[in-house]
């Protein structure tokens, strides 16, 4: 299918042929279509799916950064229009002019706004391993709700060199220390041990004596993907537990119970925050029975405190034009979201790198929720928490239904990095 | 402080069997109980270095301390020391070598990685006391907290062996195989186990539940079983668990001709049969549960079971034909419906005096009425039914339905008495609910709209009746509907059109809601009569009818409650005629005028179907 022109080029062109109209040329009516993401969309979650769909077509969508919760505008074709009908995306048809009119003042000197056309559908993959189910992350769950196809990959692609042909990878929520999520209580439950033998077949396989070492081949992959110009989404404990490893390249933080020896009595002066992407000066639980990996995670509130209705976080607001990608991350329709709790449920701040943009943070505590940074010349954002509509999920749990939650803005969040690859780049008013 | 004194009284009875001569031993003891805690405090605080020395000096006067030897084997290994921890392994072992002493020195070995060293020290605590199966469970127990499967495996096989007792650790051995993904020789065991015990069924099901999850090995489980079940027809329960593997698996048709065996081998005369279709037909797995019943009636015509048999594959069949999500025909729905008849009949000819006769003949009453739409036979066999059975529940149910008969016959009189005779006798049921609303509808249906006003008012008040909702339906159609006229003409009309509509006669349907929509085309009732006009010509299968009926409520009536409903019945309409095209368009068109439609999921769901514009 051959690609449409950007929206403001088509409307360049548009322009002309109202021109031309006026000199008594006949011409059609242009129709687009404005994708509203504020409170007057039914199903914000879809229209990501919608978008991309448009983008598989062939069809440029411009992006209106905080213009109504980060609205979209493409050209009104029959496919696109089916696509939002059947996926009850809620949508306005404008004129040419209507469109045109809408840009400028999207663009206009002085406003916090910013157009950014989307031109290609990111080539989208997820780190999962075999019989991984979609609802045990909520990342599957949001691309399989809003009809985003994706590919499935694990250990053997990422180290026969797969990566390079995804263009925005999400890791599952792998335990990276090779520890098998510290899911002690569990080591003599048929599941476990099949996953654990598997693990140790990969690693045998790829020339690993153990588990840890293998997933710490893949973080150094992924970190080396990042550094060649991916974009790397992670939440929960596979933000933690990413750069656990990366730290721990030298050593060993793997208590018995897992790799089968003790950890390296000298661990915790052996790390090496160099290596890292997010995290710094933070302390391994070397503890095999304790279920927290770290001090990057500052925990769940305290149970007398857990209570859904008080726990929120607020997303920084940035500026569209200064900070495109910032403002891409966090585009929502509000500016606070329901906490929920997870494995990693919020960072401490004081084990953030400096260079690592916080993108939301829990209001009059030390810690955040959202952050994104750039390496090489690559990105990765990293999300607490488990699922943004289950406040706490427990293994066994039934899956969160997202047809319940349409206007999720915490899924929202998640969808919002999927096309973050499919904006054209564009060089910073800075 | 109680829980210090009790630390402390544990780790001086650990010190006990330190050899000392009994003047000096009180002092010494009580200084090896001081370096003693404090190196384990050392421990506990992470400091294993610390607490080495300590641990060394104290080994060195005691060596043959067992808590002294344990520790400092302990801090060494936290250490990752492997040789400190063997050699002080090696120590203890001398020259008495002990089967748990060299289990642990083979422990050290496999984590030191000397594999090697490890199976052959192994080796060696197996041949040191090879006659005593508590050798291999010790070497099995370390193998196994070690995840080393598959050398635990052969430890218990070479127990076996050596010990000439093929049965020896046969649950232990059956969980291993299933643990390390060995699901035939896992099968394999629990086959030889139900052979020595057939009364542990309940046992292997159990141990089973975690790996049937998984395909392949439930596929293995299966494939041992039914090799089982041929060297050993006769045993029941291998059969009675490979029926219970092919109904975990669904696949319920594998799992009949198991019980078929079972049914045959036992002499249970269609028992285990019927027994099966029940659990079938709980699964909704019609087919199979159709077929058990048959096969219990073709094998055993004269056994206890069959009348029962008889009764219910007539109402499998019935449900079969009306099961909603099924993809069928009519015509297999409508031969489907032909064998339930069938079915009732014959159990009703062949078993007169048979308890359930007044259930059978409720079944096929209701079955004449509402599927063969054939009154005077209906009435026939409720007739029966309340006469002949009159304290039976079935018999206040054939009640029911026969002032449903009569009123499908217009002796509305005779329906009025029968309904109220029923709404006094069963007071607060369920049945008496739903007479007093079929009460309602006769006044509705009589003109006397007061009178169903009031009743149905009577009824919304009790928000827990099945009834509840309807009865508020019919209240707001009176309230938006009544008027203008003192007489309430058009309601008049529409309600005329309704009840014959109820008794099948279409055409004098149609005429009303003609004459309705003709005589009072401004009347709120307007677009009430179009859909229902498009509904009886769908009863009639006139599709053309009822496209252009059901076409004409969105188009003059664009505001109407049935505008969205009209919408999707054409573009169901149309998509039934092959026009996927115009379908679409319909759907589309909902989805853009009514965007919040209870039917737009669907319309949505309908759209996807139909192939994407191009372009």
């Amino acid at each position: 299918m051959p690609s449409t022109p950007s929206r403001r080029t088509f409307l360049k062109h548009a322009g002309l042929l109202l021109a031309g109209s006026s000199l008594g040329l006949s011409a059609a009516p242009a129709q687009d279509l404005l994708i509203p993401m504020d409170e007057d969309q039914a199903d914000h979650l879809k229209a990501y799916g919608a978008v991309y769909a448009a983008l598989q077509d062939g069809q440029t969508v411009d992006w209106l950064l905080n213009y109504r919760g980060g609205s979209f505008l493409t050209t009104a074709t029959p496919r696109i229009q089916r696509a939002l009908q059947v996926r009850g995306v809620s949508a306005r048809r404008l004129s040419a002019s209507n469109a045109a009119t809408l840009l400028s003042t999207v663009e206009a000197d002085g406003s916090n706004k910013a157009v950014v056309p989307l031109e290609k559908a990111p080539d989208i993959a997820v780190y999962a391993p075999e019989g991984a189910v979609p609802w045990d992350d909520a990342v599957r769950l949001a691309l399989e709700y809003a009809e985003v196809p994706h590919d499935v990959i694990y250990d053997a692609e990422i180290l026969n060199g797969k990566l390079s042909s995804y263009d925005w990878v999400h890791l599952h929520h792998e335990d990276f220390t090779g520890q098998f999520g510290k899911f002690i209580r569990y080591r003599n439950e048929p599941w476990y041990i099949q996953k654990q033998k598997r693990a140790e077949a990969a690693a045998e396989t790829f020339g690993f004596r153990k588990v840890s070492d293998l997933k710490l081949a893949v973080a150094q992959r992924l970190k080396q993907y990042v550094s060649q110009g991916g974009f790397l989404f992670s939440m929960c404990s596979g933000t933690e537990t990413f750069d656990i490893a990366l730290a721990a390249h030298q050593t060993d933080v793997v208590p018995a119970p897992y790799d089968g020896d003790p950890v390296d009595p000298d661990a915790l002066q052996r790390l090496d925050f160099d290596n890292t992407l997010a995290f710094r000066n933070f302390t391994p639980n070397l503890n095999a029975r304790e279920y927290s990996h770290s001090n990057i995670d500052v925990g769940p509130p305290p149970s007398e405190m857990r209570d859904p209705s008080l726990d929120y976080f607020t997303l920084f607001n940035f500026s569209a034009k200064w900070d495109p990608v910032p403002t891409m991350l966090t585009q929502n329709h509000v500016a606070t979201v329901k906490g929920f709790v997870g494995q990693t449920t919020a960072y401490s701040e004081d084990v953030l790198k400096e260079d690592v943009v916080v993108l939301a943070e829990a209001p009059d505590r030390p810690q955040v929720r959202y952050i994104h940074g750039t390496h090489g010349t690559g990105t990765f954002t990293f999300y607490s928490g488990h699922d943004p509509e289950d406040y706490q999920h427990f293994v066994g749990d039934p899956p969160t239904d997202l047809s319940l939650h349409p206007n999720s803005p915490g899924y929202r969040l998640i969808l919002n990095n999927i096309l973050f690859p499919a904006a054209k780049k564009k060089k910073r008013k800075t | 402080m109680p829980a210090l004194r009790l630390l402390s009284l544990a780790l001086a009875l650990l010190l006990a069997g330190v050899p000392a001569s009994p003047a000096s031993a009180q002092d010494s003891d009580s200084t090896q109980l001081r370096r003693f805690q404090r190196a384990n405090a050392l421990m506990r605080s992470g400091d294993p270095k610390r607490a080495i020395p300590l641990l060394e000096a104290l080994h060195t006067e005691a060596p043959q301390n067992a808590a002294f030897y344990r520790k400092l084997k302990d801090a060494y290994e936290s250490l990752k020391r492997y040789d400190a921890a063997l050699r002080l392994v090696d120590a203890r072992i001398g020259d008495s070598p002990t089967v748990p002493l060299l289990t642990e020195k083979a422990r050290l070995q496999y984590q030191k990685e000397a594999v090697q060293a490890a199976n052959a020290t192994w080796d060696r605590a197996l041949r040191l006391a090879p006659n005593t199966s508590q050798t291999y469970r010790t070497v099995y127990q370390t193998l196994v907290n070690l995840r080393h499967f598959q050398k635990a495996i052969s430890v218990l096989k070479k127990g076996r062996s050596t010990l000439n007792q093929p049965e020896a650790f046969r649950p232990e051995l059956a969980y291993l195989y299933g643990l390390d993904g060995q699901f035939r020789r896992s099968m394999r065991e629990y086959v030889a186990l139900l052979a020595d015990a057939p009364e542990r069924g309940g046992y292997v099901k159990d141990r089973l539940r975690t790996f049937v999850e998984q395909d392949q090995g439930l596929a293995a489980s299966i494939s041992v079983l039914e090799a089982a079940v041929e060297d050993a027809p006769l045993n029941r329960a291998y059969r009675e668990l490979l029926a219970w593997l092919h109904m975990e698996r669904n696949d319920y048709a594998a799992a009949l001709d198991v019980y078929r065996a079972l049914d045959r081998l036992e002499q249970q005369q269609g028992r285990l049969l019927y027994r099966f279709a029940q659990k079938a037909a709980d699964a909704q797995r019609f087919g199979v549960a159709t077929r058990a019943c048959a096969a219990v009636l073709d094998r055993h015509p004269n056994a206890d079971v069959a009348p029962s048999a008889r009764l219910t594959l007539g109402s499998l069949y019935r449900q079969w034909a009306s099961l909603e999500t099924d993809t069928t025909t009519a015509a297999q729905d409508s031969a489907r419906y032909e064998r339930a008849r069938s079915a009732y009949t014959t159990f009703l000819r062949s078993h007169p005096g048979h308890p359930d006769r007044p259930k059978g003949l409720l079944k096929l009453g209701t079955l004449q009425l509402d599927v063969y739409h054939a009154p005077e036979e209906a009435a026939a066999t409720f007739e029966e039914l309340v006469s002949n059975h009159p304290q039976t529940t079935a018999a206040a149910q054939g009640q029911y339905h026969q002032a449903r008969v009569a009123l499908f016959q217009d002796h509305l009189r005779r329906a009025r008495l029968l309904f109220s005779r029923l709404a006094e006798r069963a007071q607060d049921s369920d049945l008496a609910d739903r007479a007093r609303y079929e009460l309602s509808l006769l006044h509705f249906y009589q003109g006397e709209f007061d009178a169903t006003a009031a009743r149905a008012d009577a009824i919304s008040q009790d928000p827990a009746a099945d009834v509840a909702n309807d009865a508020i339906e019919l209240k707001t159609l009176l309230q938006e509907n009544r008027g203008p006229d003192s007489l309430d003409a058009a309601l008049q009309i529409y309600a005329q059109a309704r009840l014959h509509q109820r008794q099948r006669a279409y055409r004098t349907a149609l005429a009303q809601l003609d004459t309705l929509v003709q005589e009072h085309p401004r009347h709120p009732l307007a677009d009430n009569a179009r859909f229902q006009r498009g509904t009886v010509h769908l009863a009639r299968r006139d599709t053309a009818a009822a496209l252009s009926a059901f076409r004409s409520v969105p188009e003059r009536h664009p505001r109407s409650p049935y505008a969205d409903r009209s919408l999707f019945r054409v573009g169901e309409l149309l998509e039934s005629s092959g026009r996927p095209a115009a379908a679409a368009s319909t759907y589309s068109r909902l989805l853009t005028e009514y965007p919040s439609s209870l039917l737009a999921g669907k319309a949505r769901g309908r759209l996807r179907a139909l192939p994407a514009p191009q372009g």
